[in-house]
């Protein structure tokens, strides 16, 4: 048996990187074959894992049963970076709903151009990548972070990704409490000096910890990067999945931002001073990290992005969409735009995809009636999985947007069972400071309860698990409690 | 003319953004055409192109499966919850479409029923991906197999994606193994895979894999079984990787030419450590907007490789499903297959009759969408090129097809896909009959106006 002698580096590499604790890779399947059902499966395992939102799926359900438009144009080969029309309507999305800046200057309103679709947005982040970095470049990404990122960067192309923390501890020494999450220039130099960078990405709102950043650390960050010339991808995946504050302390609706157009010129920072835990009445007393005001990046660039900053998306997440596989990118600068779209043949979007989303999104009524719905389902889901951790006295960081938030058990940690064994199967492991947290998640796993490790995330210290929320009532009490139980049971 | 600024771009995308353009009038033609397209009635002097390897000729027998969930129409309903569409499906493919595939598809209709008395070499559910068509397959292979700068054997003519697929991301260089037969009378009458050829081209060095198109683009040819084999016993013996790209593999007409089989047949089942099949639903379910690819080995590291990779071409649900619909009604599956080969047959021989009315050769095909012209008789009647330096074997033949092409009429050609001679142009038959006949009428224009000189 040749084994892979005869493959090339890149496959190589991937095949023999180790498997670094087994039960978590199959976790997931694990769980989904042995599923909570209230009725029939009391025992069954509850995913709070994946970063699915599923709230939603009656409000969209009438437009995807049946595709007006079909026809047989969608058999045959579409424009490449994806139909026009779908990527007007996509041009569409992003100017009335993701972004409320309306630039003077018409030239640097969103055309179709530059708009390119993809079969969802893990394979343009991948060769966005590859577009910027050479195999050992880097890309700085502020942690905590998505996990994926980094074989996103790193199985095919060898791009790496370092970390830049961004966590805020308050000053008392006594406790190590996350008071807030930063884009802290210092470090962002720091790591640009160590390291070949060639790019940045930033994931705002962020998963998993759900907080959106600063739009004063964003606009030095853009300045940043420009001064250094080295590419910013914004990453907005969850722009439309924002809780509603005013529904969650219970005033009306905010609206779509259409409505708030008044309110909207960025000149000033409003934002920051606001909520220092103070109007969420749901949250608990040591949740003090801010609610800051979600501004897209080309907001926060006064609709000018130029050369080095861009935008990628997806309807994955705002509307819970996953399955479809449709992503996009949007940029003003026109080389990378003809390189993803020369490249584009490796990652287009099925046809009957894109005519589903142009049933979507032209349909204007439609489609803000059901942003605003699911923006409110997931605040309600927020709550009531903030109440509950609240009911069982777990902490956690209170989220602003996703279908996330982080959950802190770092007091139980101590209260672990030394382990004589090296059960990591990994001997580095022996000394990693996240070996407490590993061994915290497989309880919580033999207790038929899933929530992600922190340390895929590269939190700066261990502890912090990312649980998703976007689930039915039922399945969320269900899950906490059963954290609870291990968690109370360590910590009394 | 405002400088190109590749500031901050990796190496690979600087290469893919500096490379010299083509004909610009190539590059830009079948956009041109689609522009100002020919209609018998509202546009008769509009472009028709003849270009594009797409299958329209079957959807009305198609179109029964591709509508999901309440049609109000059909009153079908499926029996799939809309809501299973929009989350995520598994990795590697919805596991009901890759046992569909398996038994379905490839066993009982690629492999034409053939089943090996080894149980064990029986197509399983766990050895198919499933893709977002299999371009990204493709690329993925190369990548697999070969290092930035190393080769893949590929028989020529081939389909001329082959070249950037392998190029343009992992800078894998396809080398051509020249397959023409020529005759005294200097007619192509045949094709081979000369094993000859291919040493030679394998001890210039790098080689790590050979990719083996059949049924064939642009000539729609069937190899030889026999020639296949020895390829496969060739590669064994150099350890080298054999991806057999079978795309075409249902769109077989033509019983007069080689009897197609799939090299699982060839191989009885056992593909072994070095064989793999590449598939997918563009060709021979005209589902090429879909973006539905497949891939079967038996070789548990080279799939584990390319199941590990495959967020970055996973098939959308609503195009798994489709293929579901379509693979699951065998009876409707089997009247498919045999109904778009008998329209593919109708549609070669209008094709050719009207071809031999003018007086135009071309190779015989026996699948696909495609036939080859052979136009090199009125190259000589073309202008000698006074530039020396633009003096290339292929100058008259891109002056050919800009004729052909002023003329309204776009075909690819045969430079772009490694004949060996030029002159030769892929004509893609698969359209309505008024296109056709159009189409081959102004070719015909072109090319005795030129005879007759």
């Amino acid at each position: 048996m040749d084994n892979y002698k005869s493959f090339s580096k890149n496959a190589k590499k991937i095949l023999n990187s180790p498997i670094c604790n087994n039960k978590m890779q199959t976790a997931h399947y694990t769980a989904m074959e042995n599923l909570f059902c209230p009725e029939t499966n009391k025992n069954g395992y509850i995913s709070l894992g994946i970063a699915e939102n599923v709230l939603s799926f009656d409000v969209m359900k009438d437009k995807l049963s049946v595709d007006p438009n079909f026809c047989q144009r969608l058999t045959q080969y579409s424009d490449m970076g994806g139909f026009k029309d779908c990527r007007e309507s996509i041009a569409k999305l992003l100017q009335n709903h993701l972004f409320k800046y309306k630039p003077i200057n018409s030239d640097l309103l969103v055309n179709y151009k530059q708009i390119i679709l993809a079969n969802g947005a893990t394979p343009l982040l991948e060769n966005i990548f590859n577009m910027f970095c050479d195999q050992n470049d880097v890309a700085l990404i502020p942690s905590p972070m998505f996990p994926n990122f980094i074989p996103f960067a790193g199985q095919r192309f060898g791009v790496k990704i370092v970390d830049v923390k961004s966590e805020v501890y308050s000053n008392n020494n006594d406790n190590s409490q996350i008071i807030d999450f930063e884009l802290n220039l210092e470090e962002f130099e720091r790591q640009y000096q160590l390291h070949p960078v060639k790019m940045v990405v930033l994931c705002n709102p962020n998963n998993p910890t759900g907080y959106i950043f600063s739009k004063k650390q964003i606009k030095q960050l853009v300045d940043w990067c420009r001064e250094k010339k080295i590419h910013l991808l914004s990453d907005e995946i969850y722009a439309l999945s924002i809780f509603n504050r005013d529904f969650c302390s219970g005033k009306s609706d905010i609206g779509t931002r259409e409505d708030n157009e008044n309110n909207n010129n960025n000149d000033n920072d409003n934002d920051e001073s606001a909520v220092s835990g103070g109007s969420d009445e749901m949250d608990g007393a040591n949740n003090i990290i801010p609610t800051n005001e979600f501004s897209s990046i080309y907001d926060i660039c006064k609709g000018d992005m130029g050369e080095y900053v861009h935008l990628v998306s997806s309807f994955s997440k705002d509307f819970g969409l996953n399955g479809f596989r449709a992503g996009y990118f949007y940029s003003q600068n026109q080389d990378v735009l003809r390189y993803l779209l020369s490249t584009s043949n490796y990652y287009s979007c099925s046809n009957i995809v894109q005519s589903a989303l142009i049933n979507i999104i032209e349909d204007k009524r439609y489609l803000c009636s059901f942003i605003k719905e699911n923006q409110k389902r997931l605040t309600s889901s927020y709550n009531f999985a903030t109440k509950t951790l609240d009911h069982f006295n777990i902490p956690y960081l209170k989220s602003s947007a996703g279908l996330f938030l982080t959950i802190d058990l770092r007091k139980c940690l101590n209260k672990l069972p030394e382990l004589n064994n090296d059960f990591n199967n990994n001997n580095n492991n022996n000394n990693c400071p996240f070996k407490k947290e590993i061994q915290l998640w497989e309880l919580l796993f033999d207790n038929r309860v899933i929530v992600n490790p922190g340390k895929l995330c590269y939190f700066n210290e261990p502890g912090f698990y990312r649980l998703i929320f976007t689930l039915s009532n039922e399945f969320v009490y269900n899950g906490i409690e059963r954290i609870s139980k291990v968690y109370n049971q360590l910590i009394s | 003319m405002k400088k190109e600024n590749y500031e901050g771009f990796s190496d690979n995308a600087i290469r893919l953004l500096s490379a010299p353009k083509g004909n610009s009038k190539l590059a830009m033609a079948h956009f041109i055409a689609m522009s100002d397209l020919f209609n018998s009635k509202s546009n008769p002097n509009g472009y028709i192109s003849l270009g594009i390897a797409e299958n329209v000729l079957s959807y009305d027998i198609l179109k029964e499966k591709l509508v999901l969930g309440d049609s109000k129409e059909s009153g079908e309903v499926t029996a799939v919850p809309p809501q299973v569409l929009t989350q995520y499906s598994d990795i590697g493919g919805i596991p009901q479409l890759r046992e569909l595939i398996a038994v379905e598809l490839l066993q009982n209709q690629v492999f034409k029923g053939y089943k090996p008395t080894n149980n064990k070499l029986l197509v399983k559910k766990e050895q198919i991906l499933v893709s977002g068509g299999a371009t990204p397959l493709l690329e993925n292979v190369f990548n697999l197999f070969c290092n930035e700068g190393e080769k893949c054997i590929i028989p020529s003519p081939f389909y001329p994606s082959f070249v950037y697929d392998a190029f343009q991301r992992f800078g894998v260089k396809v080398v051509a193994a020249k397959s023409e037969v020529f005759n005294d009378n200097d007619e192509i009458i045949d094709f081979k895979l000369d094993l000859d050829v291919f040493e030679s081209l394998y001890n210039q060095g790098g080689v790590k894999m050979v990719l083996l198109c059949n049924p064939n683009n642009p000539t729609g040819y069937i190899f030889k079984p026999t020639e296949i084999k020895q390829l496969v016993n060739w590669c064994h013996s150099k350890k080298i990787h054999l991806i057999s790209d079978e795309i075409y593999a249902l769109s077989v007409f033509n019983e007069n030419g080689n009897e197609f089989k799939s090299i699982y047949e060839i191989l009885e089942g056992d593909l072994g450590e070095y064989v793999h099949i590449l598939n997918g639903f563009s060709k021979d379910f005209c589902l090429n907007g879909y973006r539905i690819g497949y891939f079967y080995s038996q070789n548990e590291m080279v799939f584990r490789y390319m199941v590990s990779t495959s967020a970055f071409y996973s098939c959308s649900n609503i195009a798994q499903y489709t293929a579901i619909n379509i693979l699951k009604d065998r009876e409707y599956l089997e009247r498919y297959i045999k109904t778009n080969q008998k329209n593919l047959k109708e549609a070669y021989e209008f094709a050719s009759n009207l071809l031999n009315q003018y007086s135009i050769p071309f190779i015989k095909s026996s699948s696909g969408v495609f036939l080859s012209l052979d136009l090199r008789a009125c190259l000589k009647c073309l202008p000698d090129e006074d530039d020396e330096d633009n003096k290339d074997a292929f100058s008259k033949e891109i002056k050919l097809w800009e004729a052909i092409f002023g003329n309204k009429v776009f075909l690819n050609s045969g430079k772009l896909c490694y004949f060996d001679k030029p002159g030769f142009f892929r004509l893609v038959f698969t359209l309505p009959k008024d296109f056709v006949e159009q189409g081959i009428k102004r070719i015909a224009t072109v090319y005795n106006s030129l005879l007759n000189k």
